[in-house]
């Protein structure tokens, strides 16, 4: 009798591919409220700015929270929130997008939470081994400021200063020119 | 003798009815002279990148791509003449500004084929370099000696954009000989030069 073995693996494997149930979400990993706060803008805000010329201008904001998954085929899976808030102004021209992220902190060696953030479709970074600083903008002190980076070299954007109290205190162009809170 | 005349008459029509189906012959010298007149206003190619320097204290480098095209022949008529068409396109792409321009000079062949559009997000306006017409909601009209920052530009182009209404539109903007786009008004009264 004439076996076709191959065939019959074949089939097997194809039945084995085969998700016969789709997976149930068994949890959500959501943010704490005081890890949001680091973000620290509401919905439907708005944030007064002024250039070095003193043209005074609004970025708006938009809150955002999704949820992914960690789902591997057809088992049940995890959704963890993405939770990301917009700021955005027309003239100049700021699409700013500020997201919660866990990185490698390499001087803690642990995960830590932080804020991604990108401006224009550029991302921008800061380096956890600098120390926070201090920035003066009309009179007032600003401590523990985040000291941003832009990610592409010669970006028309290439500074953000960022606390985790106010949100987005400055924004420094490469030719000089800057924005920053109207406080 | 009546079927003679009969026969002259019907050859005389068939012979006036194929001398009227003879199109006009193209206007050579004058196509010739608009289009040396519209390859004058063509942008530089060797600008690819301007500065603008806005009132609002945010400047910009604005990224311009030129796009020449050259059709070939594209009009012949019964007297031995063809002309060829082409077009001289420049798109500015600004980074802190919400627009994006395209200048676009157009040669379609024939004596009135010779235009000038201007594309600024979703509005635009156009002129006819033959008839000297422009657009009716946006238009274009022609300046001659317009000065800015105390420098004298012999021929230019003032763009109107009627149809925009929010302060961070376009009210105007003025088009240089050989330059392109020099200043930009908006309807705020925020100004960009970019000389």
């Amino acid at each position: 009798m004439k076996r076709n073995y191959p065939l019959l693996v074949l089939i097997l494997l194809l039945v084995q591919s085969c998700c016969f149930t789709n997976g149930e979400e068994i949890g959500r990993i959501y943010f704490t409220p005081e890890e949001k706060a680091i973000i620290p803008y509401a919905d439907n805000q708005t944030i007064q700015f002024i250039t070095d010329e003193d043209f005074e201008f609004q970025l708006n904001t938009t809150v955002s929270s999704t949820f992914y998954s960690d789902q591997d085929f057809c088992e049940d899976y995890t959704s963890y929130e993405n939770y990301q808030v917009y700021l955005n102004s027309e003239l100049p021209t700021l699409d700013v997008q500020l997201s919660l992220q866990n990185r490698y902190n390499g001087e803690d060696d642990d995960d830590t939470l932080y804020v991604a953030i990108t401006i224009n479709n550029t991302w921008f970074d800061y380096d956890f081994s600098e120390p926070l600083e201090t920035v003066e903008i009309n009179g007032t002190t600003y401590t523990d400021v985040y000291h941003y980076y832009s990610g592409v070299l010669d970006n028309p954007i290439s500074e953000v200063f960022y606390s985790y109290t106010f949100g987005i205190l400055k924004i420094n162009y490469l030719n000089g020119d800057y924005a920053q809170i109207n406080s | 003798m009546r079927k003679s005349i009969l026969r002259y008459t019907f050859s005389y029509f068939i012979l006036l009815s194929l001398s009227s189906c003879k199109e006009p012959c193209l206007d050579v010298p004058f196509i010739q002279d608009k289009t040396e007149e519209l390859q004058s206003w063509y942008t530089d190619t060797e600008l690819t990148i301007k500065n603008a320097e806005s009132s609002i204290g945010i400047s910009d480098n604005v990224i311009l791509t030129h796009n020449y095209h050259n059709y070939g022949d594209s009009i012949w008529d019964d007297c031995g003449n063809v002309t060829q068409a082409e077009r001289s396109a420049v798109r500015y792409d600004f980074y802190n500004f919400p627009f994006t321009i395209e200048t676009d000079f157009y040669k379609q062949g024939e004596e009135k084929g010779f235009s000038l559009k201007v594309n600024y997000n979703t509005y635009n306006a156009s002129y006819n370099f033959t008839t000297l017409q422009t657009s009716s909601n946006n238009s274009i009209t022609y300046i001659s000696d317009y000065t800015l920052n105390d420098i004298v530009y012999p021929d230019a182009f003032k763009v109107t954009f009627n149809e925009t209404q929010s302060d961070t539109e376009i009210k105007e903007l003025v088009l240089v000989k050989g330059l392109g786009i020099i200043y930009i008004l908006l309807n705020e009264g925020i100004s960009i030069n970019m000389d």
